[in-house]
């Protein structure tokens, strides 16, 4: 039975504690050394060389997210298991990003905790079922194309050459009133077009008319 | 329009006098001019009187009517404005006329010398316009009265085209004395124009150079103090804007100070109670206690969500941890889920630049701001937010789909609640050195448009 040797990085002195104890519990878990900050967590990982480093988030000096990515860097081969508070989908992103092998939350820890430190020892991952969705639109969006396209030479089908123009300007953020100026026609005008765009398009809301510019690359690359 | 006032003044002060004493001046030559024409003609009727006179004894002496009458005429044909020359008797009645045997009605009673009076004179209204009327008693000889009668037409004439001779050389000067007038004053007012211009430039945030304006004799020292007090006035907004902003930090300051003590020390007993619990519902004797602690770690588990909830309102650790664009899209779809709205968030056009803190902090709450506005007042089914990058420029626009406002007429409105909320947006986006516009009708709802600069102040 392989021994995973664990080092668990937690400002809190209660978790520290509360960790122990669990670890304590699995007979093939070995408990090398406790960091309570980011930058203690690196230079204990960098030198013990441990199999799991069981990590927080919010710690003080180098937050979990740097200890994260420095880690990766330089021990790419240590499995990172985060355990925090934080179910919020950024910090997962971020994180995931960096590439972890485990994300857990505090709340439900102990059982939870046990099985992804397991897990990632072999190899695998674990994340919390909360954040299984937003693990599953992160995979969609990055099967979507992530750079603009090309600006394209035509305006998108149905337009007119002036609604394609409010839509760029729209898109670029520009008040109506600043669109206006720039087309020379009145407010209620770019209004008009707007509406009509939208409808054309089957676009609901200002958020959606962005992520289709971007997409098909109606985002004048001059402005930006 | 406001400055031809003085100028007016200035006109009018040369103006009324030229005009009053032109036509004083007129009217007295005018009165002048008449009475000593009229003492003339008075002298002149009284010469031809006395000869007369003396022709009228001669003729009498003689019985030689006829001669008198020849020199009636011969005085008729004299002086051109002679209308007529009457004998009378003593009895009134006419012994010879230059009118005929028909005596004009009542030019005998028109004028009659009262007794002991030598001669009288009378002004007679006529047909043919006015006439002086001699009544001389004839003192040579014979008993009886002259009466001469003279045109006053000519001499009214002669009046009247000196009057308004005098009237146009008076018009001519007025004319003349308000055209220089007129220039003088505009020039003497242009300082003042100036100066008012420089004051409605300064007003809209230019600078205009006016340093000419400093040496000028009268205006000079009203420039200079008039630049003392815009500078006095810039030191303050200055100042008011340096302390607006250590109010704001100082909030933010305190409220981030907040959230971690929740999380750290709320947050930590909370924790360690669930990880306790949760112990205690593993190693539990029985299913009751084991149930209990269950229900009691959930309950912990609770709270301490609700206090991660509240720590990440007042200061969301993504806004510093990871970014802006992080922390919006985690309150946008949280507050889609709490107020029920389909909120959308979009960064597909912001390249993930860092702002500083001062930004995305500004940032962050100004959408804050315009998302509750949403929640409480728009009625809207749909908020979109979306932050992008343009040009040197961080854009954050907040945009829904509900009723709209008026915004001259909140900012007017002395509810301060709303208004507050409102004013404040404008003055952190100015802080941080962007603007802020909103546009909002009843059809296309409202938007607000940020736009900040990327690089530092």
């Amino acid at each position: 039975m392989t021994t995973t040797r664990i080092v668990i990085a937690d400002d809190h002195a209660v978790v520290r504690a509360g960790l122990r104890h669990i670890l304590a519990h699995e007979p093939d878990f070995q408990l090398i050394a406790e960091a309570a900050d980011g930058d203690e967590a690196v230079r204990l990982a960098l030198d013990l060389r441990p199999d799991v480093v069981v990590l927080d988030i919010g710690m003080p000096g180098m937050n979990g997210l740097e200890v994260a990515r420095a880690l990766r860097d330089r021990a790419p081969h240590i499995h990172l298991v985060i355990l925090t508070v934080y179910d919020d989908p950024e910090y997962f992103r971020q994180l995931v990003e960096i590439g972890v092998a485990g994300y857990v939350l505090k709340a439900a820890a102990d059982s939870a905790l046990v099985e992804a430190i397991r897990t990632a020892q072999h190899g695998g991952a674990l994340v919390a079922g909360s954040l299984m969705r937003t693990l599953l639109d992160l995979y969609l969006q990055r099967a979507a194309p992530a750079r603009p396209a090309p600006a394209p030479a035509e305006p998108p089908p149905g337009l007119t050459g002036r609604e394609a123009e409010v839509l760029t300007l729209t898109a670029l953020g520009y008040s109506g009133q600043q669109i206006a100026d720039r087309l020379c026609v009145s407010v209620s005008t770019v209004e008009t077009h707007r509406t009509h765009l939208m409808r054309k398009l089957g676009l609901k809301g200002r958020a959606e008319l962005v992520q289709y510019a971007m997409r098909e690359g109606y985002l004048d690359r001059d402005e930006r | 329009m406001r400055r031809l006032r003085l100028r007016t003044k200035m006109i009018l002060a040369i103006g009324l006098p030229i005009l009053i004493l032109g036509i004083a001046g007129t009217l007295y030559a005018r009165l002048m001019l008449a009475s000593i024409s009229e003492d003339e003609l008075d002298r002149r009727m009284l010469s031809i009187a006395r000869d007369l006179d003396v022709d009228a004894t001669d003729a009498v002496l003689t019985n030689d009517l006829f001669a008198l009458y020849r020199a009636f005429t011969a005085h008729m044909a004299a002086d051109p404005d002679v209308r007529y020359v009457v004998l009378l008797d003593q009895q009134g009645a006419s012994r010879l006329s230059t009118f005929g045997p028909l005596v004009p009605e009542g030019l005998r009673a028109a004028n009659a010398a009262s007794p002991g009076v030598p001669y009288s004179f009378a002004t007679l209204e006529t047909s043919e316009g006015r006439v002086r009327d001699l009544a001389y008693v004839l003192q040579q000889g014979q008993p009886g009265v002259v009466r001469i009668g003279l045109a006053m037409r000519r001499l009214e004439a002669r009046v009247g085209s000196l009057t308004a001779n005098l009237f146009g050389l008076t018009a001519a000067t007025l004319g003349v004395g308000l055209l220089v007038s007129y220039v003088v004053a505009t020039v003497l007012t242009r300082p003042l124009a100036r100066l008012a211009d420089v004051a409605r430039a300064i007003g809209r945030g230019e600078a205009p150079d006016h340093r000419a304006l400093h040496d000028h004799p009268d205006v000079g020292v009203l420039t200079i103090e008039f630049d003392r007090m815009t500078e006095r006035l810039r030191e303050k907004e200055t100042e008011r804007s340096w302390l607006l902003a250590k109010v704001i930090t100082a909030q933010e300051d305190e409220r981030q100070r907040i959230a971690r003590e929740l999380h750290d020390n709320v947050g930590q007993a909370l924790t360690s109670l669930t990880m306790g619990l949760a112990r205690v519902e593993r190693t539990a004797g029985s299913t009751e206690v084991m149930s209990l602690a269950a229900g009691l770690r959930q309950e912990a588990a609770r709270t301490l969500d609700l206090t991660r909830h509240l720590a990440r309102d007042l200061r969301p650790s993504t806004l510093d941890d990871i970014g802006l664009a992080a922390a919006l899209r985690a309150y946008v779809e949280e507050f889609g889920r709490q107020h029920d709205i389909d909120a959308r968030f979009s960064a597909e056009g912001f390249d993930g630049a860092r702002l500083g803190t001062e930004r995305e902090t500004a940032l962050y709450r100004i959408a804050q701001e315009a998302l509750t506005n949403v929640a409480r007042h728009a009625n809207a089914g749909h908020v979109s937010v979306v932050l992008g990058t343009r040009k040197g420029l961080a854009v954050l626009v907040i945009e829904d789909d509900g009723i709209g406002f008026d915004i001259a007429r909140l900012l007017n409105d002395a509810n301060a609640e709303a208004k507050l909320g409102l004013l404040g947006m404008y003055e952190r986006a100015e802080l941080i050195g962007g603007t802020l516009t909103i546009e909002s009708s009843r059809d296309m709802g409202t938007a607000v448009f940020v736009e900040s600069p990327l690089e530092p102040p």
